[in-house]
């Protein structure tokens, strides 16, 4: 209990939010995390359920509860296209994706005891990005504020004792709040401004196979759909000079945008029985995200928005490793290379994306039989990108770095 | 318990690690600006009222002409707020406080629902208040005159009775050539000659006294002005010039059209325009050639006191021929503009072949507004020369905004960083920091 709370003591900081492949958070899961976020070949407890629902079967006892928040805060700095000296960095904000993943299995004597079942509550995508109001591209974005919720109910069916096949239902829901500056100058020359908020949800599915041919070696495939969230008659607020109120009327807006699919293989290697190493590969088909296009309805007719996305597909590569020191202790590390899905030309101030590399360190500590404490660092990093959003001639050279801090906890039956 | 303790160390320094870390921002390398061969801490802006900052921006209050808070946004002082990034410059704009000198002013102004139609908008013209001239204090480096022409340089009758070249000037009723002799520029920026053909175009080609400088006249006197402003500093001189834009793209001329399309009824289908080219002569229809000017907008499709006529609309009464610029009178004025710039490139070419450095280069005016009339994205933007929605132009229709006026020092200062012999770079402005109209 004292060493618990003791290294509960030491958790004060709330780090950042990752601006790596594209609007994928990536913090589903502390022991993943720790290890690069690898986790689709490996059956380590029940994030499996969203990491790879084949593999559930073969990664939880009688049934387990994890739960858990990753904080974090981007530092993004922004520095106009030479040779101007304008530099400006992104409004630091708190962020914290949580996960929560509830999984049982019946008994063995049961009839149905080759299933395992669960409930995957986590936000595997979002984004928070805001600038000050008064800055260079204040006409593209001032804030961007994306945040999911994706619930999968899910059943495992294990086939025998090397094989492992699930099926989950995923709904998401979405809430999405957009500022911008539009162009209309008023009194005391303040800038008019548009705001968008909505809900919006959507459906999908996350399959996965798994695969232990032999004590030390696991593979895993698993397939999470992609999810088109629809946002419908979401609140547009224009606040603009007297003069202009009746030609941009407060109004309602519908959007549509594809969270992408993602196709996932890994591997899980024990050289010995005290090390796991895992690899992990990720295709990430994010060309379903084209364009972010919000249809005013009523129309208002000097409303410009630049709506092209146009990102195109992804990959990310990953790996890790857990060393167990003790029956209580585990130490983990790892790290990760993910691909910028935004292209050349297209790299909007709303998410300043680049390729990056992270590292990640992370531990678990039993604390008492049925109860572990998993924490995790990652320091995220793109270094600086030249980029470009041609469709509004907006350009200079992005650089993001990003620490999160994570924080779960599992309980075991 | 031994393991404990080295563990207790090991995650001390990932707490402390992080924290270090996590205070960090990228630090994106900021290039050092510089100014190469420029002498940036003497500058002169030579020019006319677009150099010192004439506007008509505010909507109801009686501002308009030259007045202290469109001299905030002159062009010139924009320029120099980028020289002093670099190192600290003087620079000084005498400022005319009150209500400015006079020019038009927006009275009302309502912008329409439908597509295409004009705002709907009243017009005054309003006289304003000269300030009381007396030679300057000090030295004054914005040596903007407005309404000063080319012309006017051979011309002492023209530059006596014109108050804004005593304005600028610490000498007893100098000419303006004796002003900027005097003011030694090490660094200028010089952009004259639209009034030249300005007032030609604003009567509509109507009054006989308004005629365009004649050409010989305007390549002797810019020949002239050039020289001796090059040898007023001859050592350290070096300076932009700027030609003359073709002015029909400005909204005074292109805001209207040749369709009429009805503010109120937005199904309406657009009616042609009837004008008179001459006094007198039967009407004809306007076609994309004509230019209808501004001061029509808020009478058209209206009806006089006590007649039942549209006007423009209705055959009985035409748009009078001085609120058009017909088609035969815009090729005299784009024709006397070409001639203007002919002489501008040949005057360069003189005093470049004369001196072994390269001291000037040209920046492109035509070309910019003629792009502008295709409407530019700039930092998400969209600048245009459409009248009110196009951010560049102010209420007249001729001056700029402070935006417009960003996007021109905008101009020189690409001109700068683009010429090689200047080896400098100077930043430029974010036009996203300036108002366009401002709306009530």
């Amino acid at each position: 209990m004292k060493k618990f709370i003791f290294l509960l003591l030491l958790f004060i900081h709330l780090p950042l939010s990752v601006f790596c492949g594209g609007l994928q958070l990536n913090l589903n899961g502390q022991r993943q995390l720790g290890m690069g976020n690898a986790g689709v070949g490996l059956a380590l407890d029940a994030g499996s359920i969203f990491f790879n629902p084949g593999a559930l079967p073969f990664s939880i006892g009688k049934s387990e509860i994890l739960f858990g928040t990753s904080v974090a805060l981007p530092a993004t700095s922004f520095l106009a296209e030479t040779p101007s000296i304008y530099l400006e960095d992104m409004d630091r904000i708190v962020f914290t994706p949580i996960y929560l993943y509830a999984c049982w299995k019946p008994k063995p004597t049961s009839n149905w005891n080759k299933l395992s079942m669960g409930i995957s509550i986590n936000n595997p995508f979002g984004a928070v990005s805001n600038w000050p109001d008064d800055w260079k591209g204040k006409f593209l974005t001032q804030e961007f504020n994306l945040n999911t919720f994706f619930i999968q109910p899910t059943i495992s069916y294990q086939v025998n004792k090397r094989v492992g096949i699930g099926a989950g239902f995923t709904y998401g829901l979405c809430n999405l709040v957009v500022k911008r500056a539009i162009q209309p100058d008023g009194p005391n020359g303040t800038e008019a401004s548009a705001q968008f908020s909505g809900i919006g949800g959507g459906l999908g599915y996350n399959i996965g196979l798994y695969f232990r041919p032999n004590d030390e070696i696991s593979i895993g495939i698993s397939y999470r759909s992609s999810v088109t969230m629809k946002i419908d008659r979401g609140t547009a607020e224009f606040n603009v000079p007297e003069s202009l109120a009746d030609e941009f009327k407060d109004s309602h807006f519908n959007t549509r945008f594809t969270l992408p699919q993602v196709i996932n293989a890994g591997i899980g290697y024990y050289p010995t029985e005290n090390l796991l190493l895992a690899f992990d590969l990720n295709f990430i088909g994010w060309s379903s995200f084209d364009t972010l296009d919000f249809e005013l309805e009523p129309e208002i007719k000097d409303f410009q928005q630049y709506p092209t996305r146009s990102y195109v597909n992804s990959f990310s590569f990953r790996m890790g490793l857990e060393y167990t020191l003790s029956e209580w202790l585990w130490l983990r590390g790892g790290v990760y290379y993910d691909v910028s899905p935004i292209k050349q030309g297209f790299v909007h101030p709303e998410l300043p994306d680049a390729n990056s590399i992270g590292l990640s360190l992370g531990t678990s500590i039993k604390v008492l039989s049925k109860l572990t404490a998993e924490l995790t660092y990652v320091f995220d990093f793109t270094g600086e990108r030249s980029a470009i959003y041609q469709p509004a001639l907006f350009g200079g050279t992005y650089e993001t770095t990003s620490s999160t801090f994570g924080i779960g906890i599992k309980y075991a039956l | 318990m031994k393991h404990f303790s080295t563990f207790h160390v090991l995650l001390v320094c990932l707490i402390v690690g992080s924290l270090w870390i996590e205070a960090c921002q990228p630090a994106i390398e900021v290039p050092e600006p510089y100014e190469g061969e420029l002498y940036i801490d003497h500058f002169i802006a030579i020019g006319d009222g677009y150099t010192a900052g004439v506007s008509n921006t505010i909507y109801g209050i009686e501002n308009s002409g030259l007045y202290e808070k469109s001299q905030e946004t002159s062009f010139p002082a924009l320029i120099a707020n980028q020289f002093n990034l670099i190192r600290t410059v003087p620079f000084s704009q005498r400022v005319v406080f009150g209500e400015g000198t006079g020019n038009q002013a927006l009275t009302g102004v309502r912008p329409t629902i439908c597509e295409n139609a004009s705002p709907d908008l009243s017009l005054k013209e309003i006289t304003g208040n000269l300030p009381i001239i007396t030679p300057a204090a000090s030295l004054v480096h914005n040596l903007g005159v407005p309404n000063l022409k080319v012309g006017d340089l051979s011309n002492d009758t023209a530059m006596l009775n014109n108050p804004f070249i005593q304005w600028v000037s610490p000498l007893e009723n100098p000419n303006y050539i004796e002003a900027i002799r005097h003011a030694e520029p090490a660094f200028f920026t010089l952009w004259m000659g639209m009034n030249d053909i300005l007032k030609y175009g604003l009567t509509g080609g109507a009054d006989s006294t308004a005629l365009p400088t004649d050409y010989i006249t305007f390549g002797e006197n810019f020949r002239y002005l050039l020289t001796e402003t090059l040898e007023s500093n001859p050592t350290k001189i070096k300076g932009l010039i700027g030609n003359i834009p073709d002015i029909t793209n400005f909204p005074y001329f292109a805001a209207i059209g040749d369709l009429y399309f009805n503010p109120e009824d937005c199904s309406k289908a657009a009616r042609p325009i009837y004008i008179e080219l001459e006094e007198g002569e039967v009407p004809v229809l306007a076609t994309s050639e004509d230019f209808v000017l501004l001061p029509a907008m808020p009478h058209i499709g209206k009806k006089a006191s006590g007649e039942p006529w549209l006007l423009g609309i209705d055959k009985q009464r035409p748009i009078p021929h001085h609120w058009v610029l017909d088609r035969y009178e815009v090729q005299v004025l784009r024709h006397y503009i070409d001639l203007y710039n002919e002489q501008i490139d040949a005057a360069i070419a003189l005093a470049s072949q004369d001196h072994p450095e390269p001291r000037v280069v040209k920046v492109n005016f035509y070309s910019f507004f003629h792009r502008l009339s295709y409407q530019m994205t700039q930092d998400g933007l969209a600048v245009s020369n459409d009248y009110l929605s196009g951010g560049m132009f102010s209420l007249d229709g001729i001056y700029l905004t402070p935006r417009g006026n960003a996007m021109v020092a905008n101009e020189f200062i690409k001109a700068i960083n683009n010429f090689p012999q200047f080896s400098a770079q100077i930043p430029p402005i974010n036009i996203t920091d300036y108002p366009g109209i401002i709306y009530p």
